[in-house]
Order: C-alpha cells, then sequence, then structure tokens
C-alpha cells in the first residue's frame, strides 16, 4: 500500500508582499512544491489565525522580527519587538503548537535580540540579505530532517 | 510521474489583437518541458519561437490557454509577482548581451541579486564565485564597454545565473559571437544542463547551435511542426538527420505526391548543410542564393568554374558576394564534397575537422590585418564602423572609391574617421586582400586564423604614417 508522502506546512509571517512573492516562489521554482506548502501572513494577527486552525497549522513559520507594527520611522520600537517576543513565547508554551519550528528571519540581527529568541526555544536566526534561495531551501530541509526523526 | 517544470496548453497569443495589424504570433500550443531537458525552439524568423519565451517568461501577456510552471499557473500573476518569478526562477541570456554600460562586470552580475533583497557584500560575493566559474575574474572591474563580444556574452551568462535559477532561457545566444565563442557558449551551456541538472530552453535559427540539445521544437508560422527527441550521437549524423527532417518537412508541400525522400533529398540536404555551415553570419538571401548555386553544382549544371564565378559576383548582380579567397576556399570544399560523394556524414566530418570561419572572424581577422602598422589609435566605435566598411566591401555592398570616402568621414558621420592618406592606403590595402595577394603573403585559412608576411608593400606604407 503506497502512502503518500506528507507535505510539510510552511508559514512566512513578513510585512514586505516583495519578500512574501520571493520566499514563495523559491519553494515552487525550485520545485519543493511536493515537498512543503507555503502560506504567508503579513502580521501577527494573521499568523494567529493560520496557526490556530488545525488545517493550516504550520510545521516551521520563519518570523521576520521586525513587522511593520514594529517599526518606527526605520527605527525599532521595543514595546513592538517585545509583541513578536510574546507571540513566539506563547507558541512556545502552548501544548498544542510547540511543535512548531520557529525561525527568525529578519533585516538585521542583534545579539541581545538573538539570545533572547534562543533562550525561547526558537531554531534559527537568519538573516534575509546574506541568504541564497537555495541555501534558504537547504536549511529548511535541514530543518525538515532532524525534526521528521 | 515526475510534474513537467513547463507546460504550455492550447496557448494563443496575438499582438496588437482587435488593430487591423493583429499578428498572432502563437496559435494553441500545447507541449510539456521536463526538468533537466534541454530544448530548442528551431525556425525560420517570425516563426513565434522567441514569442514562445517571451509567454514563458512572463514578458508577454497571452490571451488565451495557459502555462503552468511547476504545476502553478503563471496567468493570474499581477506584473510584480511577474518580475519576481522571473529574478528567481529564470535566467534570461540575452543575444544582445544587455549589459548596464554604466556598471562594472562585477556588479552587473551582481544586481539581479540586489533586486531579490539581497544584501550588497552578499551580492558582490556571490558574484565573484559566478565569474570564476566563468574565467571571468580578472575582468571583474572592466565596464563592458572595454570587453569583446564573447566576454560580454560569458558576462551575459554569469548575470542570467544569478539569483541560481532552474531555468535558463537563451534567445540566440550566438547571433554576435565568432565561431570560438560560439563554441565555448555552447559548452557552457551544455554544463548547466548535464551539471547543474538546470533545465535549458534554446531559441535559435541556426542548426548548429542544436549540437547537444535534448528535444527540438520546429516552428513554423505559430505553431509546432514536430517535436524531435534526440539520442546521443555524432554531432555530425545528428546534425545531418535534424536538417534533413527539416528539409523533407519543408519540402512536403512543394514536391507533391511524388517525392519519397531518402536518396532523392540526399543532395538538396547536403546543399543545405553547406550553405548554413560555409555562409555562418550571412545573411538568409545569401544563404539561399548559395544553396541554390551547390544544388547546381551537385546535378553537374554547372562546372567548377562557373560555381566559383557565381559565389564570387556581386549579390546585386545575381551572385553570392563572396570574397575571391573565400570564394576559392568555398569551391575547393565543395569539390571535395563532390569527390566523395556528398555523403551528409562526410560533410559533417569535414565541417568538423575544418570549420569554416563565420563572418564576424573573417572581418576582424582582415580588421587585424589591415591597422596592422598603423601607428594611430582607434576607439570602440571606430573599430566598429571598420569592421562595417570591411562587411560591405568583402561582400560587395560598396565600391573602392566608396570605402576610402566612409574610412575618411568623421565618426559623428557613422565613418571610420581617419586621415585622408590613411583611408586611401588601407583602402588599397584591403584591394589587395580582395583581389588574393599570393598565399605567401596573405592566408586567411580555412579555420580563420591568419598568417601574414610583414612584408607586404600596403604594411610598409602604413609604417610611414
Amino acid at each position: 500500500m503506497e502512502e503518500e508522502k506528507k507535505k510539510r506546512k510552511i508559514l512566512l509571517v513578513d510585512d514586505d508582499e516583495m519578500m512574501r512573492i520571493f520566499f514563495r516562489d523559491i519553494f515552487w521554482m525550485h520545485g519543493k512544491c511536493d515537498a512543503y506548502d507555503v502560506e504567508m501572513a503579513s502580521s501577527l494577527e494573521e499568523a494567529e489565525k493560520i496557526i490556530e486552525d488545525e488545517k493550516t497549522r504550520p510545521d516551521i513559520m520563519f518570523l521576520d522580527i521586525f513587522l511593520s507594527s514594529t517599526k518606527k520611522k526605520g527605527n525599532v520600537s521595543t514595546e513592538q519587538v517585545n509583541r513578536s517576543l510574546e507571540f513566539i513565547g506563547k507558541i512556545k508554551e502552548s501544548k498544542v503548537f510547540s511543535n512548531i519550528n520557529i525561525i527568525i528571519y529578519s533585516g538585521q540581527k542583534y545579539q541581545a535580540l538573538e539570545e533572547a529568541v534562543m533562550k525561547l526555544g526558537v531554531d534559527g536566526y537568519l538573516i534575509k540579505g546574506e541568504l541564497m534561495p537555495k541555501e534558504i531551501i537547504s536549511f529548511t530541509d535541514q530543518i525538515h530532517g532532524t525534526t521528521n526523526h | 510521474m515526475e510534474q513537467p517544470i513547463i507546460k504550455l496548453n492550447n496557448v494563443s497569443l496575438w499582438y496588437e489583437k482587435g488593430k487591423t495589424t493583429e499578428l498572432k504570433a502563437l496559435k494553441n500550443i500545447t507541449i510539456e518541458i521536463k526538468k533537466g531537458d534541454y530544448v530548442a525552439f528551431f525556425g525560420p524568423s517570425g516563426c513565434g519561437k522567441t514569442t514562445i519565451l517571451y509567454a514563458i517568461s512572463g514578458i508577454d501577456r497571452f490571451q488565451e490557454g495557459s502555462i503552468l510552471i511547476n504545476g502553478r499557473d503563471i496567468s493570474p500573476l499581477t506584473n510584480q509577482e511577474l518580475a519576481i518569478f522571473r529574478q528567481t526562477g529564470i535566467g534570461i541570456v540575452f543575444q544582445q548581451f544587455n549589459l548596464v554600460p554604466s556598471l562594472t562586470v562585477l556588479k552587473n552580475v551582481a544586481l539581479p541579486m540586489l533586486f531579490v533583497g539581497i544584501s550588497s557584500e552578499k551580492a558582490d560575493k556571490e558574484a565573484l564565485k559566478l565569474l570564476k566559474r566563468l574565467d571571468l575574474l580578472d575582468l571583474q572591474d572592466r565596464f563592458p564597454s572595454e570587453l569583446s563580444g564573447g566576454q560580454q556574452q560569458r558576462v551575459g551568462i554569469a548575470r542570467a545565473l544569478a539569483n541560481d535559477p532552474p531555468i535558463i532561457i537563451a534567445d540566440e545566444p550566438l547571433g554576435n559571437l565568432d565561431s570560438i565563442n560560439a563554441k565555448k557558449v555552447l559548452e557552457f551551456l551544455k554544463e548547466l544542463n548535464e551539471k547543474d541538472g538546470r533545465t535549458i530552453i534554446m531559441v535559435t535559427h541556426e542548426a548548429w547551435s542544436l549540437r547537444d540539445v535534448k528535444t527540438i521544437y520546429h516552428m513554423k508560422d505559430g505553431t509546432i511542426t514536430e517535436i524531435e527527441k534526440t539520442t546521443p550521437e555524432t554531432i555530425a549524423q545528428s546534425i545531418a538527420s535534424r536538417l534533413n527532417k527539416q528539409l523533407s518537412s519543408s519540402n512536403g508541400e512543394d514536391k507533391g505526391k511524388d517525392s519519397k525522400g531518402g536518396d532523392a533529398n540526399a543532395e538538396s540536404i547536403s546543399a543545405h548543410l553547406l550553405a548554413n555551415f560555409l555562409l555562418r553570419g550571412y545573411s538568409l538571401d545569401e544563404i539561399s542564393r548559395f544553396e541554390l548555386f551547390v544544388n547546381e553544382r551537385f546535378s553537374n549544371k554547372i562546372d567548377k568554374k562557373e560555381f566559383h564565378e557565381l559565389i564570387n559576383k556581386p549579390f546585386k548582380d545575381g551572385g553570392v558576394g563572396l570574397w575571391k579567397k573565400k570564394a576559392e576556399r568555398v569551391t575547393e570544399y565543395l569539390e571535395e564534397v563532390i569527390d566523395k560523394k556528398h555523403s551528409i556524414s562526410s560533410i559533417c566530418e569535414l565541417i568538423e575537422k575544418t570549420p569554416e570561419a563565420a563572418i564576424f572572424d573573417e572581418i576582424k581577422n582582415v580588421r587585424q590585418w589591415l591597422i596592422e602598422g598603423y601607428t594611430g589609435e582607434l576607439n570602440a566605435s571606430q573599430i566598429l564602423a571598420l569592421d562595417q566598411v570591411i562587411s560591405d566591401r568583402i561582400r560587395n555592398y560598396i565600391s573602392r572609391e566608396k570605402v576610402v570616402q566612409l574610412l575618411d568621414l568623421s565618426s559623428n558621420k557613422f565613418g571610420v574617421g581617419l586621415s585622408f592618406r590613411a583611408a586611401q592606403i588601407l583602402a588599397e590595402k584591403l584591394e589587395l586582400l580582395l583581389e588574393g595577394v599570393p598565399n605567401d603573403k596573405i592566408n586567411v585559412n580555412i579555420s580563420g586564423e591568419k598568417e601574414i608576411s610583414k612584408d607586404t608593400d600596403a604594411t610598409n606604407f602604413l609604417k610611414k604614417l
């Protein structure tokens, strides 16, 4: 009896439309649609809805920690970053959601912030401008591989 | 079964639809291209082959049917989505190179990465890897105008690879290259297909660029007339069989019911093959007239001397306009083929062994010989103008007097801008070449390499300038 290989669900949370299209296209163009379903959200609220619904709940979430609501004239508001941290904390503490792999996928990296998110149990901190399309795929495949067993 | 990387379902595309100038460029095209295939759309100009590339890459919108890339329909995509789809998924290699003139080689290659949000440092780092792969590292700080055509095309390929796309589209990529560089580009495309596993789609009207292709879509009037899967065999055999098919399908309508193909066609296939190889870079009109004379020679309607005269005669007078030395070489070539009973494989072997230089190489060689000893500096636009004059003269489009005029005419009037004396001397030297200076003095040989005696009268003249 042949069982269809289970597709992994990826959720990208990013307020930049171009980045969302680019991210989705990477998996599409490199023929990874058999392995992954890529869903996109532009805000934490939208992401929450997708996570709560069992049918759309992702296995891996890429999250831009500096979403537009957390950006003020190019500066990062601490209060808003805290919202993202709370969001991550909520997922990791929940029995239902804690299996979701969370990858921070942002434009910048700050050491203190990286330490904080790693403590919360995220699986990686990637900087957008430093990864070529294939590197994003191999990173995801790796996460996929390690969490499969 | 793995789904095709590209699938066209009943695609029709009109230009200027609804206007009096309406043109249906693609007519109900249905094809499937598998991942890792090396495909060519092959046919005469105006058959729709470039339009198909534009439709697949989302540059031209088609009005009917659907195009699926990895199972996803691209017709509902917005312009922004299509732009990102091209940046991520498709690398395009253009005939005209299309490099940004104000950017260095390195920045030209890095540019597509910046479009998708890669940082400048990372983009430069990745661009350097690509330049290394294409043997262009030494040229990273040069500007496109400082490069030869072959180098520019290699930069064009590096740029097409910038975002590591799984599909490479090449639109007549050899059109502006000499034979050495054309060969290099073909080898590289093959490597991108075989080593990297990328899907390559090429558009071409030149049979010889099909040598590594695995699937050929023959096109005519906006339709696919035949899909041909090729199997690994010698280049000679495969090209011959492709031309054979091409010719028998186009002759089918004209020849009527008695044509059974086979041996009856062998001569015309040979003529077609020779015309395409010996006259690389010449216009379609020149090539087809040449083919006609080859056929006449094959059927013994004309003899060797008459053939030579016809191909040497100016095009406007009913000839092909090959310059004297070339006409001589080509005549000898043909006689050798006739001796061997013009079998297609023997022609192909001959061509592979001693390839005839494309007209680009000939012009370049003639130019180098002409300016040898000239002490002034020629800039890039003067060289272009000089090449044009040489091309027009060796094809007998212009007279010797016109050559002097054009060489002397200032470069802002599209001349070469030489002094009158230098123009006269260069023109004289060119005439010497066309008249056929004895072989020991100048010999632009069959492979396009030149051996020149430095002591011709003309060079001595130039040294005195």
